[in-house]
């Protein structure tokens, strides 16, 4: 059967997870004893947060394991009272086996509202006795201390060059793969340390050839990325603001793209721009100052637009 | 004169209620049983409780939405009045309309203390509601009968306009009156205010009135505060334009977003009035936030006199202002990607992820696998699904 490779080579055991040595080393003494306090997981994505939490649940219940677990992911559509329906039910029944707590998995914490999160927060202190949680959130920052100071706060870095050539080797060699050492450096150079994004684009590659060469992965990721970046940035340095602005919600749209995934990209479409260097310079500031502004506000595309306006004044 | 209070129907058989529903509510009431009228807004629950009245002689002793209802008003007002006699010996019917409004925290215990009066009332209680199965009242269903008034029928409805038209010496098209008719799901009430606004101007009904009404006016009103921002830098007024419109402050900032490239032209004027349009909305990200709502003075401020202070030198040439499309092209792009969420919901919950990250960082990739003629079993995609990844 041919399955996903996310899922296929996700690690089931502490050992096997790649490039987040310390935080297994501690967390793996915890969960041996049989008692963990509640977990902060924070970092970007695809570093291995939901993978560690898969394990600790597989490695506290071994077999039962789906039974004492709960995952949910606080950013689909569901009010925190929702959550706090499931987690209530979860939590009425005792544990199965010798751990004397159930263990609940919140996926992307950062997205629940102040509120949300103080409604949370009393939940976690009613449920004490016999559940343990364990959050998982790109920025700790955004969640209120109160949460923060109730769990143990592990951080999860990028993998490194190393870390992500280790998770490349272990599926060209379970997968037959042909990959040389440019190959992944490519795949480093493109992946922000994000482990997800690696096994995606070797995934994508290999449904095409099973000798992965650097061209290859860089087509195809330039495939699987918009390039209408670019055109909207061009149509916004002529003075075409209006047209640049249609074609930005446009695109967005298209992709189903955020704000943040945009401006990332523009940051990076501004060097290729055939424009001076000193106006590259005042264009990165503003590209700051607007993915400054996105975080605080509340419309994504009006800063969007008005990083556009910057474009047209200073990009001539 | 108010048209609603002219056109009421005072008798019983003017009442647009079913025969034998109007029947089974004289018994109710003659027997001096509690009864709960349920049915859609604007379907005569309330006038047929009048005609009723009228029609036995009974006093009306109402209570209603405007009103407070809580425990102590029911005890106070309510209980007295359904245990004490009437002045001139005549029957009495007391009528709660629209229980929905003594629901949330005003009314506090309001449906108890009203449950127990239905217990002792000498008189018959007749209680309103568009939501009869509503949790909240079921204490009070358990003490009354339930009549189901029905939403109008179309052609009644009609019927009833032409004659208000006929009486009034309105000059109309029978197309206009039928759309009206229609358009108002069978809530008379608004079909004749609907018809008594159009028509006030001067006696005469046309298809143009019927499509620009309540449109036309707000466009008016957002066309003179966006004029006054774009074209002046007269602080004092520019500061309370969108005040004085209809319109509230995330619409007026879509259109001044949507009008703002059209109207300033030189890149500078543009940036500038982009970068106060950009705080604004930091401001409203405060709010939304923080629930924080004196940010609104700030955010009111930035998208208004920020905007108008932008501008170098006034623009001088007059063109007309376009509402957004941006929340239409945002309606469209949902329908557009049901199926894409679709698969990406089966997506996340294979992966461990949620939807939107599924969209972001792994729908490409699935997508690029399934071009390349591939299949990924374990996903339990259906041929519609696959066609559309295939495309």
């Amino acid at each position: 059967m041919q399955r996903i490779w996310t899922e296929k080579h996700r690690p089931q055991t502490f050992r096997e997870v790649l490039g987040q040595d310390k935080i297994i080393e501690r967390v793996e003494a915890m969960t041996k004893n049989k008692n963990i306090p509640n977990l902060l997981f924070a970092g970007p994505a695809g570093v291995g947060k939901s993978t560690v939490a898969l394990v600790i649940a597989k490695e506290l219940f071994g077999e039962k394991w789906k039974e004492n677990f709960l995952e949910m992911n606080a950013s689909d559509d569901r009010g925190i009272d929702t959550i706090r329906g499931i987690i209530k039910d979860f939590s009425r029944t005792r544990a199965i086996g010798d751990v004397p707590f159930k263990l609940i998995f919140l996926d992307e914490c950062d997205s629940l509202t102040k509120e949300a999160q103080q409604a949370l927060r009393r939940t976690m202190e009613n449920y004490t006795d016999n559940v343990r949680f364990i959050l998982s959130c790109n920025y700790s920052s955004k969640l209120i201390d109160p949460i923060q100071s109730r769990c143990s706060v592990f951080r999860f870095r990028p993998l490194d060059k190393e870390g992500i050539k280790n998770v490349v080797e272990k599926i060209k060699k379970e997968e037959n793969l042909t990959i040389n050492e440019k190959t992944i450096d490519a795949l480093f150079d493109i992946s922000d340390g994000d482990v997800r994004r690696v096994i995606n684009i070797l995934q994508s590659c290999a449904s095409l050839n099973k000798i992965i060469t650097e061209d290859l992965v860089y087509s195809l990721v330039s495939a699987a990325r918009p390039k209408e970046v670019k055109e909207v940035l061009e149509l916004a340095v002529s003075g075409n603001f209006v047209n640049s602005r249609d074609k930005l919600l446009d695109t967005m749209l298209k992709h189903g793209l955020s704000g943040l995934d945009m401006i990332k990209q523009i940051q990076k479409e501004i060097l290729n721009l055939n424009i001076k260097d000193e106006k590259k310079l005042i264009l990165i500031e503003k590209c700051g100052e607007t993915e400054f502004r996105m975080v605080e506000g509340s419309d994504e595309f009006l800063q969007l637009e008005s990083l556009l306006a910057a474009f047209s004044l200073y990009g001539r | 004169m108010n048209w609603l209070e002219k056109y009421k129907p005072r008798k019983i058989n003017e009442v647009l209620v079913s025969k034998d529903k109007i029947k089974s509510l004289k018994k109710f009431v003659l027997e001096r049983k509690a009864v709960i009228l349920n049915g859609p807004t604007g379907s005569g629950k309330t006038s047929l409780v009048y005609a009723l009245a009228d029609e036995l002689n009974y006093d009306v002793f109402e209570v209603n939405a405007s009103d407070q209802r809580n425990k102590n008003n029911i005890n106070i007002i309510v209980r007295p009045s359904s245990l004490e006699g009437s002045i001139f010996g005549k029957g009495r019917i007391i009528l709660i309309d629209d229980i929905e409004g003594l629901s949330g925290t005003k009314d506090r215990g309001g449906v108890q203390a009203l449950a127990s009066v239905l217990g002792e009332s000498k008189w018959p209680i007749i209680i309103t509601t568009t939501d009869g199965y509503n949790q909240k009242i079921s204490s009070l269903r358990k003490k009354s009968a339930l009549i189901e008034v029905e939403a109008i029928d179309t052609l009644e409805i009609f019927k009833i306009l032409k004659k208000i038209c006929e009486n009034e010496e309105i000059i109309y098209d029978e197309g206009v009156l039928k759309e009206l008719s229609r358009r108002c799901n069978g809530d008379i009430r608004s079909a004749v205010i609907d018809l008594w606004n159009l028509s006030s101007k001067n006696k005469e009904l046309r298809k143009e009135d019927l499509l620009n009404l309540d449109d036309r006016e707000k466009k008016e009103e957002i066309f003179t505060a966006l004029k006054l921002i774009f074209k002046s830098k007269d602080i004092l007024n520019v500061i309370n334009s969108i005040d004085k419109t209809d319109v509230n402050l995330d619409e007026a900032f879509l259109w001044i977003e949507e009008n703002l490239p059209l109207q300033y032209l030189k890149s500078k004027d543009l940036f500038n009035a982009y970068d106060s349009l950009s705080k604004a909305d930091v401001f409203n990200g405060r709010i939304l936030r923080w629930q924080y709502f004196r940010f609104l003075v700030y955010r009111n401020f930035f998208m208004t006199v920020g905007v108008a202070l932008a501008k170098d030198e006034k623009y001088m040439s007059y063109n007309s202002y376009k509402r957004s499309g941006k929340l239409l092209k945002l309606f469209w792009a949902k329908q557009k990607n049901l199926k894409k969420i679709s698969i990406c919901e089966k997506l996340s919950e294979k992966n461990h992820v949620s939807v939107k990250r599924a969209v972001k960082d792994i729908y490409p990739y699935i997508k690029l696998i399934y071009k390349s003629g591939r299949r990924i079993d374990e996903l339990e995609l259906d041929e519609e699904e696959v066609e559309y990844l295939r495309r």
